[in-house]
């Protein structure tokens, strides 16, 4: 017995030592949700406007376009629970907060959990989905929080940067098309011209069934609202000026959406902005923005993230 | 409880720890906490059936005692019935009271008269069909006199449940199981190891191929209108690996699992993809249900002696019998006909038992003949699985259409399924590795990697596939457990 026991634990010596290296790596591996938090509790005297939602707003919206001092805590498939409950737990420190620009995107009402993306954001902002319980997540990020594809996936990035001989300034993990020489500023780092394999028809069609599908089968409608109106509310209670708003999409992009789940979707907003006489704007077919303003069909780069910095900030000086 | 969930990793060594570390010194003390483990390790998924199976063990136990001391053969008789029925009751109830309930209503309402009756909404309760023929195995032994019925009420309950194999196999007899249940287990390193490395073996075949090929056979089975016929002959392949690396990697994981603590179970897949003909096959596959089928009911109903129309007739029992245990769907009914179909031109003249070694056995490469058995031979199962997948005989039908129409020779579509970058090399290294290893009793068993750094690194490899796999693959369930 003891020799079995012995050979068993000099067979997991190794991957026990891998995992605990890999483990140290990952919590100490600074991510787009820290980097965003960290610097909106550093400037959270100076905060006047924040811009929450998901990639279409965390890659749609420049906030340095604004006249008042902007941030954009938007994520990557950032749903309304995790807007809600980020901004809430730091709302008290933004004593200087004004506005809350809330994107009212095609699915917004549609999702709460963002997959596995809950268990990153919970290690960077502490924010848990629902009741889960994150005890094992916690004991192993390697094990439990990340897959294996995204672990090699962030080793293969950190491998690359490290050999690069270009001056590479961000210094935490980002999607493709992101320029690594960029700086992160007011919680914005944005896409780069264009995407010219995902801007077609197959692709456009691709993306857009995901979301209608995501749409489609959802249950979760008439949670996620109570969820938005809770914090709509908050917001109001606060004298802060809650906004929602509907990020521009490629047009040939759109055709391809449930159109009855689009109009239901104006319609929903609609309804929510009237009950609480608050702005909705959409700007989701808008001819302002053309092809040279997308990255990809759902996604502006930063030169439509510009120019919809620019046009938000025009509607709210224009509001009063 | 599965096999492939952290809730298991955490749960084998602890009962390893206290079997080996705290309970080692007396043998009822070590079949208690297998019977506490067992119904704990089962009621985890639902402990409300955990008095089914604790009923079935009284009834067969009492049973088995009465035989003991009953010498007339009536009053034995009766006392075998009552096994049969309550355990056959309980499986017909769980299983196929809804499938006869709306064969009945369909008949009824063919002939003109329609019947009031109404489907249940019923559970089937995991594993009813494994754990009941196992009891019968008992009983029906006890009453042939080739085992002695038992009074040790732990040992036999800790027989009836023991969860390595208690939801999914193999079906152990009585007369292998029990005895070592009675008898005082030690620890062996050689078997503890091969234990560890038949548990590896297995995960690999679950979670790396099996569940892979689950998600493209799912994809094309659930959509099989939209595919051509290449497409659908793709789907029918995917999942005769799927079912395959499912059902024998949990008996590998189930009789890994029983090694350690002590217990050898019987094999239960011996390399049935590289059979030579069906009759081989079928001594390969789920041979520990083949084998039950053969010794409780092929025999008792004359075998193959007798004439022709005799055998004939067997034949198509044990084989429906047997597609029908798999599930109350017609499916399975055409599944085992048609493999019966396969099997008895072999019967009929006398070739069923022309391959009984192993394949190539004394080379590493099978000679172009062998090939074509293994092709041929491969083929007709496949066939044969396209009913057991299909959700209904319309479905089936449907699928056979598309692939014998012209469809068939356009190049199979697999839109989202990384077929060449990731399924492909997997099946092949999953099959080299199973030819490699058909003469052992699992592919990777005394594995001949004598540097021991190299076998590590063979197994680590394994390790990192499986938890590769396992992440990307979650919530995916053993096929068999729905029968």
């Amino acid at each position: 017995m003891m020799l079995f026991l012995k050979r068993l634990f000099v067979f997991m010596v190794l991957p026990i030592i891998l995992i605990i290296m890999t483990d140290g790596y990952i919590r100490n591996k600074n991510s787009l949700y820290t980097e965003k938090l960290q610097g909106a509790i550093q400037d959270k005297e100076k905060i006047e406007i924040i811009i929450l939602g998901n990639s279409h707003a965390n890659y749609g919206v420049d906030p340095n376009a604004f006249d008042k001092y902007a941030y954009n805590l938007a994520n990557v498939n950032q749903s309304i629970y995790f807007d809600k409950r980020i901004l809430l737990s730091h709302l008290h420190e933004f004593k200087n907060l004004k506005y809350v620009l809330i994107s009212a995107d095609f699915h917004s009402l549609y999702f709460s959990s963002q997959g596995i993306r809950d268990v990153w954001s919970y290690y960077d902002t502490g924010v848990r989905y629902k009741n889960k319980n994150y005890l094992l997540e916690d004991i192993s990020p390697s094990l439990f929080g990340y897959t294996p594809k995204i672990i090699g996936s962030l080793f293969k990035r950190e491998i690359i940067n490290q050999l690069s001989k270009e001056n590479i300034v961000v210094d935490f993990p980002v999607q493709k098309g992101v320029n690594l020489k960029d700086t992160i500023k007011n919680g914005f780092i944005g896409f780069e011209g264009k995407d010219v394999v995902a801007f077609n028809e197959n692709k456009f069609q691709e993306r857009a069934n995901i979301f209608n599908q995501k749409v489609e089968g959802s249950k979760e409608k008439l949670e996620i609202e109570d969820d938005l109106n809770g914090l709509i509310q908050i917001l109001i209670n606060r004298d802060i000026v809650p906004i929602l708003f509907t990020t521009p999409t490629f047009v040939e992009y759109n055709k391809y959406l449930n159109t009855n789940f689009v109009n239901l979707n104006e319609s929903d907003f609609d309804r929510i902005s009237r009950k609480h006489n608050i702005p909705y704007w959409s700007f989701m077919n808008s001819k302002l923005f053309k092809t040279d303003d997308f990255y990809n069909g759902d996604h502006l780069n930063k030169k439509g993230a510009l120019k919809f910095g620019e046009i938000l900030n025009d509607s709210i000086n224009n509001m009063y | 409880m599965l096999f492939n969930s952290l809730d298991f990793a955490i749960f084998l060594p602890i009962v390893f720890v206290l079997y080996w570390f705290v309970v080692n010194k007396n043998l009822k003390q070590q079949n208690i906490l297998i019977g506490i483990a067992s119904y704990v390790f089962y009621g985890w998924w639902d402990w409300r059936f955990l008095a089914l199976i604790l009923f079935s063990t009284l009834v067969d136990y009492v049973v088995g005692v009465s035989l003991g001391k009953e010498q007339n053969l009536n009053k034995r008789k009766i006392l075998l019935w009552i096994s049969i029925l309550v355990n056959l009751g309980f499986l017909g109830f769980f299983k196929y009271y809804n499938f006869f309930l709306d064969n009945f209503k369909s008949a009824f309402t063919f002939f003109g008269s329609e019947i009031n009756a109404n489907s249940l909404n019923i559970i089937l309760p995991v594993g009813i069909s494994f754990y009941t023929f196992q009891t019968l195995s008992y009983t029906i032994d006890v009453y042939k006199k080739r085992l002695e019925p038992t009074k040790d009420f732990i040992s036999f309950a800790a027989f009836v449940s023991f969860f390595p194999q208690l939801v999914a196999g193999p079906i152990e007899r009585a007369t292998n199981l029990l005895p070592q249940m009675l008898s005082k287990r030690k620890f062996e390193y050689n078997e503890a190891v091969e234990g560890l490395r038949q548990i590896l073996w297995g995960l690999f075949k679950k979670i790396v191929i099996a569940d892979n090929c689950a998600t493209y056979a799912n994809l094309i089975f659930n959509n099989s209108a939209e595919y051509s016929g290449s497409t659908l002959v793709l789907g029918a392949v995917f999942f005769t690996f799927q079912i395959y690396g499912d059902f024998s990697g949990y008996s590998d994981i189930a009789i890994g699992t029983s090694r350690l603590f002590g217990f050898k179970l019987m094999q239960n897949f011996a390399f049935p993809y590289f059979s030579r003909d069906i009759a081989e096959f079928w001594r390969r596959w789920h041979i520990s249900l083949s084998t039950w089928f053969r010794d409780y009911l092929y025999i008792p109903l004359g075998g193959s002696r007798g004439g022709t129309w005799m055998k004939v007739r067997n034949t198509f029992i044990i084989f429906i019998v047997s597609g029908f245990w798999h599930g109350a769907n017609w499916t399975f009914v055409i599944w085992g006909a048609l493999n019966a179909l396969y099997f008895l031109p072999l019967l009929l003249t006398e070739r069923n038992r022309q391959n009984i070694e192993v394949v190539a056995g004394d080379s590493y490469f099978p000679s172009i003949k062998e090939i074509g058995q293994m092709s041929l031979t491969f083929s007709l199962t496949v066939i044969a699985w396209i009913f057991f997948r299909a959700d209904n005989i319309g479905h089936a039908w449907n699928y056979f259409s598309e692939i014998f129409s012209s469809s068939l020779f356009r190049i199979p579509s697999y839109e989202g399924v990384s077929f060449l970058k990731i399924l492909l090399p997997l099946l092949l290294l999953f099959i080299t590795i199973e030819w490699l290893g058909r003469k052992r009793e699992f592919a990777i068993e005394t594995i001949k990697i004598k540097f021991r750094p190299f076998r590590y690194l063979f197994y680590y490899s394994l390790v990192i596939l499986i938890y590769w796999f396992a992440s990307e693959n979650v919530d995916q369930q053993f096929i068999y457990f729905q029968f």
